[in-house]
């Protein structure tokens, strides 16, 4: 991209680097995920200074052919937590480690980047984040290629039927089976519709987590340790 | 080879925040020129302090005692614990001289991208501390961050049901300096609020 070119992104996490600078894992709409520098962000007066934060869409330009960037310009659509705690930030805490660790580095994605804007929008609307979670990693699993297949069993390839009753298997999908069922198969129809209001919400939530940590790959979720008491 | 000592203290220096080579170069010519008297007592200040400062035993603010100053100031509310971050914002709570509480520094905040859990933040000492010291009001200190926001939450979660208050953050305190803007300062006006 041309220098002066501005760019859509999310901040997904930053670190300091020396005294005064800060190194930030963006999301870019158009590059996919990348290492950008702010030299000098740490400083009151510096131009960057404030606008790193997690979770606020910010516009930006940048220089360099490296693999590190460096941060030229920003500006931002302010973004502004309420002083109110809320179990929401335990949600965006485990959003952006998944963004971290199961996203490639350099891969455009631009419905990724529209899933996980909503995402962020949305949250701040809503109050209950369960089935906001489920569908955002069930079409995040779907656009890594991971996605789960909601439309036929795994031995007789046959369409799930609502009166039958199955399991789930990890990285393969929904196998028919009377012993010790996951789903019975109007629950995985609603998944697919994405009406999970009468579906077992543990199940589905064991759904989405054996799938991620299958895309993980050995990988620990901190944040699932984390958070794990507390979920409950 | 010679030994060059000049050198060597200048170099010395520039591990100093903001230090760079040329005010380490300023530094060491004030030391040794104008100033080797305090230059002398800062020396062994220095040596001093990182020999016999460890952790307070209690609240794990910097102290060369078991107990930190605050800790073993028997006029202080021993009911409230504020809970900051870092030692700086136990410095930069005092100088205001507005809080008459005790402190817990948990030296960091929740953070899962990098592995920084309940454990390193000491949170099970501290809820012992509420427990056994009958402790009747918390002020959340943490960093207006989403993950000072979850680092408090999850205090909050895990403690019997007392006073539970957020400082309104944004007048920079301590090490959050770099998250601070006029949104911030707004919020900070309003004044603490019970969560
Ligand atoms: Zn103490």
């Amino acid at each position: 991209m041309s220098p002066n070119e501005w760019e859509e992104c999310f901040l997904l996490h930053q670190r300091s680097y020396g005294d005064t600078s800060i190194i930030a894992e963006i999301f870019t709409r158009k590059s996919g995920k990348m290492s950008v520098i702010a030299r000098g962000a740490k400083k009151p007066k510096s131009k960057f200074f404030g606008y790193l934060v997690p979770f606020s869409k910010l516009q930006i330009t940048y220089s360099g052919r490296s693999e590190l960037k460096t941060l030229t310009n920003i500006d931002r659509e302010i973004f502004l937590l309420d002083n109110s705690l809320s179990k929401k930030s335990y949600s965006l805490l485990y959003i952006n480690e998944l963004m971290i660790k199961l996203l490639p580095k350099d891969a455009a994605n631009e419905d990724l980047f529209n899933l996980y804007s909503k995402f962020i929008e949305d949250s701040l609307k809503l109050l209950e984040m369960e089935f906001l979670l489920r569908n955002f990693e069930i079409d995040l699993l779907d656009m890594l290629g991971y996605g789960i297949n909601f439309q036929t069993d795994i031995d007789a390839h046959e369409p799930i039927d609502p009166s039958t009753d199955y399991i789930f298997i990890a990285e393969r999908g929904f196998q028919a089976s009377s012993k010790n069922p996951d789903f019975s198969g109007q629950d995985i129809i609603n998944i697919r519709n994405r009406n999970f209001t009468d579906v077992p919400s543990n199940k589905l939530k064991q759904l989405t987590q054996a799938t991620i940590m299958f895309c993980l790959e050995g990988k620990d979720l901190n944040s699932r340790q984390i958070f794990r008491r507390l979920q409950k | 080879m010679t030994k060059d000592l000049l050198n060597d203290l200048i170099q010395a220096l520039t591990i100093l925040p903001g230090v760079g080579k040329k005010s380490a170069q300023r530094m060491a010519l004030y030391l040794l020129d104008k100033n080797k008297q305090g230059a002398k007592i800062m020396a062994s200040t220095l040596l001093e302090a990182v020999e016999d400062i460890s952790r307070c035993k209690r609240c794990r603010m910097l102290t060369s005692n078991d107990l930190c100053r605050v800790c073993s100031d028997l006029s202080r509310d021993d009911k409230s614990i504020c809970i900051v971050e870092s030692p700086s914002d136990v410095l930069a709570i005092e100088s205001t001289g507005g809080y008459k509480g005790k402190y817990f520094v948990l030296l960091g905040r929740l953070s899962p991208i990098e592995g920084v859990g309940p454990e390193e933040l000491g949170i099970d000492e501290l809820l012992i501390i509420i427990e056994s010291e009958g402790i009747e009001e918390l002020i959340l200190a943490t960093s207006s961050t989403v993950e000072g926001d979850a680092t408090g939450m999850y205090i909050k979660d895990h403690i019997p049901d007392i006073k539970v208050s957020r400082i309104s953050y944004g007048i920079p305190i301590g090490g959050e300096l770099e998250y601070v803007d006029s949104n911030t300062i707004a919020q900070a006006i309003q004044g603490r609020t019970e969560v």
